[in-house]
């Protein structure tokens, strides 16, 4: 059998992913059945091909270059795969919305620099551009994912999609809330058998995607929803990751499911903010088109206060400094 | 009203034991019950009027309905819906 091309892109990204796309490569039935063609990391061809089979993208959609090379790829690629948290939900670089663009270079460079890439006005996820194939979220992804995406390609094996939530793979036990009090901060101090819901400290375990295993909260680390949103909060339009969390904290601690829900909403809000419930989502569109978005009120609290962007780039500038 | 109760099937091997399901239920007499091992067990499919609000609530998504009036508000846009297809 001929061996399919492979193309793994780039965007704007950490690198994470290509490490884990490497990974799965290794795995002996995937390098048998694929030939690497474009792969800036690993192959030293410069340009992409005009047909290729498969193609992984990672990372966002932050400058217009990311874009055009966006648009190059899927209408190269036969199959589109994107990997990681960022290509599909906007991940942890979606954070960079949360200031504004001449803020962040402000920040970096002193002033805005003039003869740079040109930086699009927002960040976007490459799902939400183009139409894609498969999604292998979570930062990192799993190697496993990968492979399973890619051996879908192959025809061999059909695939397992997910729909339950990480609380379905996680092994502590939930007890009911007798009072709604949230900390701050790491659990240092919590049992580690106890869901981090009743002991107060928030867990996005029960609105985010499973398919990881739940090893964060295996470690005593809460679940910060690296894995996008679940299928309740994502296609219901009436739903968002706050609402849906308040819903099941509420009902915990025994009050009504949606009075109660307003209440203990705010309070999720007023202890944590609202930009701590989108850390992997903020960019995301699945996200951002709710009714009542709570992660575009996250992104405006910066352009409503300015000060806190000369306040973040003040201590910048001390951090640099040292 | 449908002319069938709906069939509700509790997933064992997510379901974590948190009871949501039994303190949100709407139905007079409450469609779930606590069983022996400490499972919810539905006794009562027939009192369910399908508001779902059992599916809102459960953290782990254990819980589905059959043959239920499909009232879902769905995302008209159809992208995310699409999408949400190939979650690996």
């Amino acid at each position: 059998m001929a061996k399919l091309t492979l193309a793994a892109v780039t965007l704007t990204a950490c690198g994470g992913c290509d490490v884990q796309i490497m990974r799965a490569l290794l795995h002996p039935d995937i390098m048998e059945s694929f030939e690497i063609v474009y792969w800036p990391f690993a192959v030293e061809e410069t340009r992409l091909p005009e047909k290729v089979d498969v193609a992984l993208v990672n990372g966002v959609v932050r400058t217009e270059e990311d874009l055009e090379k966006l648009r190059e790829v899927r209408k190269a690629a036969r199959r589109l795969i994107v990997v990681g948290s960022c290509a599909g939900f906007s991940g942890i670089a979606g954070q960079a919305d949360y200031w504004p663009t001449d803020a962040s270079l402000r920040a970096v460079y002193g002033k805005p620099p003039e003869n740079t890439v040109k930086v699009l006005r927002r960040v976007f996820s490459p799902a939400d551009l183009v139409p894609v194939d498969y999604i292998v979220s979570r930062c990192p992804p799993l190697v496993p994912s990968i492979v399973s995406a890619l051996r879908a390609v192959l025809g061999k094996t059909s695939i397992e999609t997910v729909e339950s939530t990480v609380c379905s793979q996680c092994p502590r036990r939930i007890k009911e809330i007798k009072e709604i009090h949230f900390k701050k901060g790491m659990p240092r101090d919590a049992d580690p058998e106890t869901c981090f819901l009743s002991q107060g400290y928030l867990c996005m375990g029960s609105v985010t995607l499973v398919g990881c295993g739940a090893p964060c909260t295996r470690f005593g680390l809460p679940c910060f929803g690296c894995s996008g949103p679940s299928h309740e909060v994502a296609l219901r339009r009436d739903s968002d990751i706050v609402i849906a969390l308040a819903r099941k904290i509420a009902v915990l601690a025994g009050l009504d499911p949606v009075e109660g829900a307003e209440t203990v909403k705010k309070k999720l809000l007023e202890t944590y903010g609202p930009r701590r419930f989108y850390v992997f989502t903020m960019g995301s569109e699945v996200i951002r088109t709710k009714p009542n978005a709570y992660a575009v009120e996250a992104a405006a609290e910066t352009r409503l206060n300015p000060e806190l962007c000369e306040k973040m780039i003040e201590t910048r500038k001390k951090y640099l400094r040292r | 009203m449908p002319v069938k109760p709906p069939t509700i099937i509790i997933d064992y091997d997510r379901c974590k034991k948190c009871l949501n399901c039994i303190r949100a239920c709407t139905a007079f007499e409450g469609v779930y019950e606590k069983g022996e091992d400490g499972y919810p067990k539905v006794v009562r499919p027939e009192y369910c009027v399908e508001c779902l609000i059992c599916h809102l609530v459960c953290p782990s998504n254990a819980i589905t309905h059959k043959n239920y009036r499909e009232t879902l508000v769905l995302d008209l846009s159809g992208l995310p819906i699409e999408r949400y297809k190939h979650i690996v």
